[in-house]
Formats: C-alpha cells, structure tokens, sequence
C-alpha cells in the first residue's frame, strides 16, 4: 500500500506531471517524423534521465513510448508516411480521409483511439503483471535461465524477412554481453586492458549508435515523400459523438487484439495494427470503405498499437523479459540506475514498479491533454527540414554517449557502433536482435552458470525443472513456427506452381 | 520482407539471374558472410584462451563465449553456403553516398577529437553548422549559422549549465 501511495505521490508531483508532459510532447514530436521512432527517441532520452532518478526517469520514458506510437499517425495522415512502422495501417484509411478534407477527424479518431488503446494496455498491464511476477520469484536459475532463452526466440520475430540474419546478429550480441567481467568467476574477458571495457560494452552506447547514428547517417542520403502534403489547417481534436458511436467496437478490439499482441515477445505494433484493421474489417457492415477514409481503419489500428505499449511491459516486469527493442532500451535505463527488470522489482523497488504500473494509464491521459493542445505546432515540426533533424540526432547521440559515464571513450564507441547499425542496415541486417542479446546476455549466462553450479555440473537440471523444461518447449516452437510457415508458403507456392503447369 | 528467396535450381557458385541489383546483392552478401565467419572464427579463438571455472560444475568464463561464437559460426556458415547458392538475402540496391555518409561522420569524429582542446559545447556547435552543409535545401549559410548557434547553445546552456553535464 505504501508502494502505492508513494508511486502516486511521484506521479502526481510538479516532477512527475512535468515530465509525462516532456516526455509526451517529445514522443509525439519523435513518432510523426518519419525515420524516428520510439526505440531512437528513448535511446538519445535514456542518458539524460539519469539524474531524474527511476521513478521520474522510467515516467519520462513511458510517456515518449506511448506518445510516440500515436504521433506515427500524424506524418501517417498527413504526408501518407507513417512516422513509426507500428502506424502504416492507419496510412491507408488516414490518408485516405484527410484528402477528402477531413484531415482533423482523421487525426481527432487517431488521437482517441490510441488514448483507449493506452489505457486499455495500462488496466491489462495493471491487473496482469503483479500475478505473473508472484508466479516468476519461485523460479529458479534454471527457469530464468529457459525465461531468458524463450526472450531470445523473439529474434525470429525480429529478424524481417531473414532468420539467418537475424540469428548471426543475436550471435553477435550476445558475444559482445559477454565482453568485460565475467559474473561469476569475475576473470575479465576480451577487454584488451581497457579499463572502459572492465563493466563490459556500454549498453547505451551500442545502443545509441546502432539506432539513431546509424538513422542520421541513413538519412543524409535523402528522405523521399512520395505522396502530396496535406496541408489542411489542423486545430481541434475532439471526436463527435456520431464517430464515437460509430468507432467504440474497433477502439476495443483494436485495444484487445493489440494487448495480447504485446504480450508476446517480438510481436509489436507493426503487427499488431495490420491484425486489428483486419479484424475490424471483417467486423465492420461497411468493409468496402476500408482504404477510402473509413473512421475505422484508423481507430483500429490506432488502438491496437497504443495497447502493446501495456503489453510489452508485461513480460518486462514480471520476468524481466523485454520482448520488443523499445522495452530492451527500458532495460537500459532501469539497468543505469542500478536495478534489475523481474519479479524481485516488485519487492526491491514496489513504489517504482506502481509508478510504471499506474504511469502508462496516466501518460495515455496525458498524452491525449498534450496531443489535443499542442497539435498545431506538432505538425507544423514534421516540416523540420532533414539537415537539423539529422545533425540534431547527431548532436543529442555525442552528448548522450558522453553522458552514460563521463567518458569520451563512450564517444568513441558510440561513433563505431553507428557506421556497424549503418552498414547493417545498408546489407539488410535487422539491428533489434543485437540490443535484445545484449540485454539478454547477462541474464542467460549468469542463471545458465548458476543452475549448472547448483546441478554439480549436471546439464539434466535444464530438463528436471519443469518451468525451465516449459520455456525452453516453448522456446523451441517460438524459433520453429516461422520456419514452418515458411515451409508451408512454399509448398503452397510449389502447389501453385504445377496447378499452373497443369492448366496450361 | 526484405529478403527475396529467389534460389535458382542448378546455380552453384554464381549469383541469380535477375539483374544489377542481385549480383550487387550476391557480393555485399558474400563479403557479409565472410565477415561475419571471420569475428566468429577471432570470438572463438580468443575465447579457447580463457581460464577454466574454479568451482565445481561452473563451467568457466570461456564456455557461453566459445558456445556463442561456435553457434555464430553455424549460422554464418549456413548463411554463406545460401548466398553462393544463389538465394537472395537482399542488399542495398543504390550506391552508398560515400562523400556525404562519410562526411557527416568525419565531422562528428572531429568534434569528438577535438572537444577536449576547445570544449565539447563550442566542436557542437562548428561541427552541427558545418554538417548542414552537407545537405541539400535553401539559404545554405544562414540554416548552417543558426543551426550551429542553437546547438552550442543546447549543449551548454541545457547540458553544460542547467543539467551541470561535465563537458570537455
């Protein structure tokens, strides 16, 4: 009960309403421009929140990860280009609407389906977490050990169209979580003697630059908008009550479909908003106006991608788990402070796991407060010219890096990390695999050394403990299934192919 | 979806039919392959030389290395023997803009160089005016001169003072 009070206390400080407000403008700004998202926009925040303290800092972060996922629906609306990939269904319909000059109720749907899609998330994550944390501390090192490897399944997911790419990135971080003092026997490991490289790589760095370096750099070599610029005069954002009426049954769908979603590892709202769209069509006794301006094509997926926010944070808490890039970046910072993400917060830190609990309802509120004032000006931003954007993001990355620790060697790293996230992306290497190893790395060796000390070196402890033997069951399927499906796409294409061979 | 699974029965050694833009896949992937199997082959290597665990049935500091790097190497290996089979993985299709992408990056290397000679606040400020440059659009000068002065005035005035970030 003190947790709680206290975490209320926090949040409905001067500090704490000052920076959900921050923390929306900022994640608004972020989501509309296109090439940005939130895992950029919380990897340059991240060093700066230091001095926040948890409480306020993860508050700050929140806010930007949901205020972020709507502004994707902005540049969606009003250029065709969604901000975030977690806004390219809402492009369709959006778009669609906003050229037959209803470029204000597009944005109006949007802003308050991702406010219901918010807290929606937020009461799941709210009622979710705590049971499921309660469950995750009689776990052993075996189990955590299964818990982890389950986490780094969701590199399939992660990995686009290649898994084999995605596999050699997971490789290549969980090689370099292995970099510095090792856990338990405390050797240093492939440090060269640099004393920076004793605490291992520095998460931020390698974060920032395989990010946002790697996007600034991508970006000087031009940004193209295809589509014509609405340029529609956007004021209010209040929706009427006909579009309320007409909208509630996909706000709650979308909200529905995109928690779950959320839930499970490597499933974002890039997925989760095309299922929602789908899935209100086939509801909707209108589907034909899908793609013409439909008011459901954008609350639907609008929700649905505000709702994984509460989702990922889920497995985030309760098992320490990030299942998506943006929550492995929350990591990060929870780790800056000194704490570990998992069931124990709950007892270590109770007045920070509430002010995250109760934070991502309040930030969708907040988010809905700063959305509807500041609307104006938040399109009038997304026409910042290329240069600043990039050089800014440059900028915000060197001091950012230069921030974790102090040390120009951060600087150095960062740089490095940036031309590897550059090159990666150029040849089609998906970077969200290495972030999550890295996060994951620690977690996975110290419970994977620890189970085997406490076995006396017997590897069937892996087996015998039934949650370790679940997770790694599940591990398994995680990994397979896009194998499998795979494997069916092309025995469907085989069985196309001589079906045509056949007929002609 | 990224990667084109465009294998051709019968073609070994070379890349796709399918045009420029697949042969120029074939080689970035190729040369991505053998990067990739070489840091595996160095993880492993280095981590062969690490102690063995002192206690019993820990398996010592050199074992997730040695078994990430030799998982590594599988999965490179796997990925090599698709790419020289033909099967496109993707790639970049339009020449890297060299000057520029290096540009902007030599310029935020100087800045890091140097910010311990003239201060960090003051190489942000030259070097975010300077990068603008490199970028396309109107009044090329005046965008470079209040870019410059508003980042300086970020980083000393947000950071330096307001946040008391110890810049150089």
């Amino acid at each position: 009960m003190d947790g709680i009070l206290q975490s209320l206390g926090v949040i409905f400080s001067f500090s704490g309403l000052a920076v959900l407000i921050i923390g929306a403008l900022l994640g608004i700004v972020i989501g509309a421009l296109p090439g940005l998202g939130p895992s950029i926009g919380l990897s340059l925040l991240i060093p700066f929140t230091y001095n926040l303290g948890p409480e306020l800092s993860m508050l700050m972060m929140i806010s930007l990860y949901t205020s972020a996922e709507y502004g994707g629906s902005i540049s969606a609306i009003l250029l065709s280009t969604p901000g975030t990939a977690a806004a390219a269904a809402t492009a369709i319909d959006g778009y669609a609407m906003a050229r037959k000059g209803k470029a204000n109720e597009a944005i109006s749907i949007s802003l308050t389906a991702s406010t219901v899609g918010g807290v929606f998330g937020g009461l799941a994550l709210l009622l979710l977490a705590m049971p499921l944390a309660s469950l995750a501390l009689k776990f052993g090192p075996a189990g955590y050990f299964a818990v982890g490897i389950f986490g780094l399944t969701s590199v399939a997911a992660l990995s686009g169209g290649s898994l084999v790419k995605g596999l050699i990135c997971a490789a290549f971080g969980l090689a370099l979580a292995t970099i510095g003092i090792d856990p338990i026997a405390g050797t240093p490991r492939f440090t060269f003697g640099l004393f920076e490289l004793y605490e291992g790589v520095p998460f931020l760095a390698a974060l920032i630059g395989l990010f946002a370096v790697s996007e600034a750099l991508a970006m000087i070599e031009s940004r193209v908008v295809a589509a014509p610029v609405i340029k529609d005069k956007v004021g209010h954002v209040f929706m009427s009550g006909a579009l309320w009426k007409e909208t509630w049954r996909s706000m709650l769908s979308g909200s529905v479909i995109g928690t779950l979603l959320g839930i499970l590892p490597g499933v974002g709202g890039n997925i989760a908003c095309w299922v929602a769209r789908d899935y209100a069509r086939a509801r909707d006794r209108h589907p034909q106006e899908f793609g013409k301006g439909s008011a459901n094509g954008i609350a639907a997926p609008e929700a649905s991608n505000n709702a994984t926010v509460g989702g990922a944070l889920v497995p985030l808490l309760a098992l320490g788990v990030p299942g998506s890039p943006t929550t492995a970046i929350m990591v990060g910072a929870l780790i800056m402070h000194g704490l570990h993400p998992g069931p124990q917060l709950f007892t270590e830190a109770p007045s920070l796991v509430y002010a995250i609990l109760f934070g991502t309802i309040i930030a969708s509120l907040v988010q809905y407060a700063a959305g509807s004032l500041f609307l104006p000006l938040m399109a009038r931003v997304m026409r910042l010219p290329d240069a600043v954007i990039a050089v800014g993001i440059m900028a915000f990355a060197v001091l950012g890096a230069f921030a974790i620790r102090n040390l120009m060697f951060d600087v150095y790293l960062m740089l490095g990390f940036g031309v590897v996230g550059y090159l990666m992306k150029k040849l089609r290497f998906p970077v969200a695999p290495i972030i999550l190893a890295m996060v994951l790395g620690y977690l996975v060796e110290s419970n994977y050394r620890t189970a085997l000390v406490s076995s006396q070196g017997d590897y069937m402890i892996f087996i015998t403990d039934p949650v370790s033997l679940l997770f790694l069951v599940l591990s398994l399927v995680s990994l397979l299934t896009p194998l499998w499906r795979r494997l069916q796409a092309r025995r469907m294409r085989r069985l196309e192919g001589t079906a045509n061979g056949a007929a002609h | 979806m990224t990667n084109q699974a465009s294998a051709v029965p019968g073609s070994n050694l070379s890349p796709a039919p399918g045009g420029e833009a697949t042969r120029k896949h074939f080689w970035q992937n190729l040369v991505a392959a053998c990067i990739a199997i070489a840091w595996n082959a160095g993880f492993l290597f280095m981590s062969l030389g690490l102690p063995a665990g002192h206690s019993r049935g820990d398996v010592g500091p050199g074992s997730l290395p040695m078994q990430v790097s030799v998982f590594g190497l599988v999965v490179s290996v796997v990925y090599l023997v698709q790419v020289l089979r033909g099967i496109d993985f993707g790639g970049s299709s339009e020449k890297i803009d060299v000057a520029r992408v290096a540009g902007l990056l030599g310029i935020f290397v100087a800045v890091a160089l140097s910010a311990n000679w003239i201060g960090l606040a003051l190489c942000l400020g030259i070097g975010t005016g300077v990068a603008t440059l490199l970028f396309p659009g109107e009044r090329p000068l005046v965008r470079a001169l209040a870019t410059g002065a508003g980042f300086w005035l970020i980083a000393w005035g947000l950071f330096g003072k307001l946040l008391e970030l110890p810049l150089p």
